[in-house]
């Protein structure tokens, strides 16, 4: 157990029209990516409830990724990031209280013409949640109750 | 059904403040045709059943049992376990049993330090000898037991297989009524079905105009006089309306003040305080980035008042425990 | 030592159980009070927005909400350092006398008024409300309920819902009542004084004039002699939402 080295399961929820189109030119271009972020496809991050993350911690997730357009102009329905950028804060602050540290919940935009952001987005976002250690949200709960 | 025709009914409350209690009382006069309808077997709040008295029913013995408060100690679970095997029906009474309520704010802290508080740190407290409870006190004639306080607060569903849940702190009299009526008539929904409530949210009974929400800043109930005519969350005061289950009808905007959630999440909601905290973002006022961190920074303790109700029904269920089993 | 355990207390708000021991020769040797409960309001209540003590608090007990509603209201009156305008001080002592009324209802009728009424004899399924209502008639049983009710439907107009009402906040309070609504509320009050003064009559004819009853309320087992503590205004009369503190003495004083 000791030399097996913590690989943290991230789940990254990605608007169509942008971070999903980089991230998949990343892949076809053979950018370099840790295996380890969980790729979720919305058509906007504006359809993100703010439940979608939550229940990505609490089945398991070590890690969290929002990304989607540029605001102000570049969402395809116009200002679905823009609700985005609304919810996010808010949310960052309640998952503070939770206990859950900021550096396991990144958010921000990538568009579709930015496939090398992604992939350094994957490699340090791993290495920081890696740090973090695991969250393991359910067993943590388990194991607490004597 | 017994011999006489009457409802075997039964009442029990957990970790509960007795207002569900107080809910029944307030039937008013019906509480006479539910002496005629009904046997009331236990409830400790009013009549004289004990604990052994449950033990010795046979199982399924009581028809209809109304469960409220939440799950805190071992005894609160230990009476789940028991009435769900004595009664036919196990009814959540109320949003302790339903989501946690109040008392699962006890989830934003840990066993030992809300010990810690109550017996040692609290200014009214005299305790030189810093006793803690023990749930085995040796004394000299003998042993005294109580409960184990768990570490985490949980929902009767939670910990045992419920039929019905009927939300509310406390479930208004007509609701409870039109639950008694189903059950009297054998009316009742499917299994696992919430009843005593509406398919809407409070927003749909509340009496204040609606118009479209844009708000430039959140006020505190103190911090400003409301338009008492107008929805309270179009002048910025936060209101759970959007994000609770309807059926109280909306009694707490009548009077000027927010609905905190205590129905519970509307239906298909998975998870109150965070379509709370979407309801609430959403709609602010701001086309940056900047503007809008700047607005909802100003929210005050967001777990708190997004959850006030649901914490232990939550996705996360409770504020992270570190190694030793305490809030980091 | 064999232990008799009263389990749980009833006919009250609250858990609780009796551990009784017994000697060798059956008498009893010493007897536990043990609470079986805890929720933490004192821990939980850190971190939460002041204002909503008004709204926390109450769940500490839904038989006296209305008490811990006061109580956080006037905490956050001197937290914010504001006096409240007179209208809000009179609205708030109607809340609280209404609350008052009904409670003490709840109390003398629910809680109470099956070991009086009935007596300690009474088989244990009769003592309760039901039983009550039973002995006195469903014409008496029903002008209780309706007389609870009526304080009940005066909180309502306060504060919203009847139990765990809302109505509280710092320097205030957030309804207003109308000309209307006042002259029903004074109607209800001068009905609640004959209630009063029947549940009064009641209590003589039913429990003082028997005094098998009598007998038992004065003897050891049923007596504690305590200090009394309540507020009073400046005429020296009970004021249940402000004053100042006057204690009385188990004789009185």
């Amino acid at each position: 157990m000791s030399d097996k080295t913590f690989e943290p399961h991230i789940v990254g929820f990605l608007c169509n029209w942008c971070t999903y189109t980089a991230a998949d030119t990343a892949g076809v271009s053979r950018m370099e990516q840790p295996p380890n972020v969980d790729i979720i496809r919305l058509m906007c991050t504006g359809r993100i409830e703010p439940a979608f993350i939550l229940k990505a911690f609490a089945e398991g997730a070590d890690g969290v990724i929002v990304s989607g357009c540029h605001p102000p102009g570049d969402c395809h329905y116009n200002s679905g990031n823009f609700k985005t950028f609304r919810r996010m804060p808010l949310l960052e602050r309640l998952l503070e209280q939770y206990g859950i540290e900021k550096g396991r919940f990144h958010w921000g935009w990538i568009s579709g013409a930015e496939a090398p952001k992604w992939a350094q987005l994957t490699r340090d976002f791993t290495e920081q949640v890696r740090g973090l250690g695991p969250l393991d949200w359910k067993r943590q709960l388990e194991s607490k109750e004597d | 059904m017994a011999p006489n025709g009457k409802l075997k009914l039964a009442l029990y409350w957990a970790a509960s403040c007795g207002g569900c209690e107080i809910a029944i009382v307030e039937l008013r006069e019906k509480i006479l045709i539910v002496d005629q309808v009904a046997d009331i077997l236990f409830w400790p709040v009013a009549i004289d059943a004990k604990y052994k008295d449950v033990e010795a029913m046979p199982d399924k013995h009581i028809d209809v049992c109304l469960f409220n408060g939440a799950i805190r100690t071992s005894e609160n679970e230990h009476l789940a376990h028991l009435l769900r095997q004595k009664s036919k029906v196990l009814v959540a009474f109320g949003s302790c049993a339903h989501e946690g309520c109040i008392p699962g704010l006890g989830n934003l802290f840990d066993r030992q330090s809300i010990f810690e508080r109550v017996y040692l740190e609290a200014p009214s407290v005299d305790n030189p000898q810093k006793i803690l409870p023990q749930t085995t006190t040796q004394v000299p004639e003998g042993e005294i037991h109580i409960p184990k306080f768990y570490n985490t607060v949980k929902t009767l569903g939670q910990v045992e297989d419920v039929d019905y849940f009927l939300p509310g702190c406390p479930p208004q009299p007509h609701q409870i009524w039109a639950v008694i009526e189903a059950i009297l008539a054998g009316n009742l929904p499917p299994k696992g079905s919430v009843v005593g409530a509406n398919e809407k949210t409070v927003c749909d009974e509340c009496k204040h105009k609606r118009e479209e929400k844009r708000i430039k800043k959140f006020y505190r109930i103190h911090e400003i006089i409301p338009d008492t005519t107008q929805c309270l969350f179009d002048q910025g005061i936060i209101c759970a309306g959007p994000a609770t289950r309807g059926g109280c009808g909306a009694l707490c905007p009548q009077v000027n003040m927010p609905c905190r959630g205590c129905y519970g999440p509307a239906p298909h909601q998975i998870d109150q305080g965070a379509a709370l905290l979407s309801a609430v973002s959403s709609v602010v006022d701001a086309d940056t980035e900047e503007e809008a961190a700047r607005i909802v920074g100003e929210i005050a303790d967001p777990i708190g008042t997004f959850y006030r109700f649901s914490l232990p029904s939550s996705l996360l269920h409770r504020v992270r425990l570190n190694e030793g089993g305490k809030v980091a | 030592m064999k232990k008799v355990s009263i389990d749980p207390i009833t006919r009250l708000e609250g858990h609780g159980k009796i551990d009784i021991f017994l000697n060798e020769e059956g008498d009893v040797a010493n007897a536990y009070f043990v609470v079986p409960e805890l929720r933490g309001f004192e821990k939980f209540a850190e971190g939460r927005r002041v204002e909503e003590m008004t709204d926390i608090t109450p769940r500490i007990c839904g038989v006296c909400p209305e008490a811990h509603h006061m109580a956080s209201t006037k905490a956050c009156d001197a937290v914010f350092h504001v006096d409240p305008p007179p209208t809000a001080k009179k609205l708030r002592e109607l809340f609280y006398s209404a609350f008052y009324v009904a409670d003490h209802t709840v109390h003398f009728y629910i809680l109470g008024a099956p070991d009086f009424v009935l007596g300690p004899d009474a088989p244990v399924a009769e003592r309760n409300i039901l039983g009550v209502i039973h002995k006195v008639g469903v014409e008496i049983g029903t002008k209780v309920i309706t007389s609870r009710g009526k304080a009940m439907d005066i909180i309502g107009m306060l504060g919203g819902r009847k139990i765990h009402p809302t109505f509280g906040l710092p320097g205030g309070v957030s309804k207003a009542i109308t000309e209307e609504e006042r002259q029903q509320i004074e109607a209800t009050a001068r009905e609640e004084i004959e209630f009063g003064l029947f549940s009064l009559q009641l209590f003589r004819d039913v429990v003082l004039k028997n005094k098998a009853y009598v007998d038992l309320i004065l003897s050891d087992g049923f007596t504690m002699p305590t200090y009394y503590m309540g507020m009073v205004d400046e005429n020296n009369k009970v004021n249940f939402y402000d004053g100042k503190v006057r204690v009385v003495d188990p004789e009185g004083k």
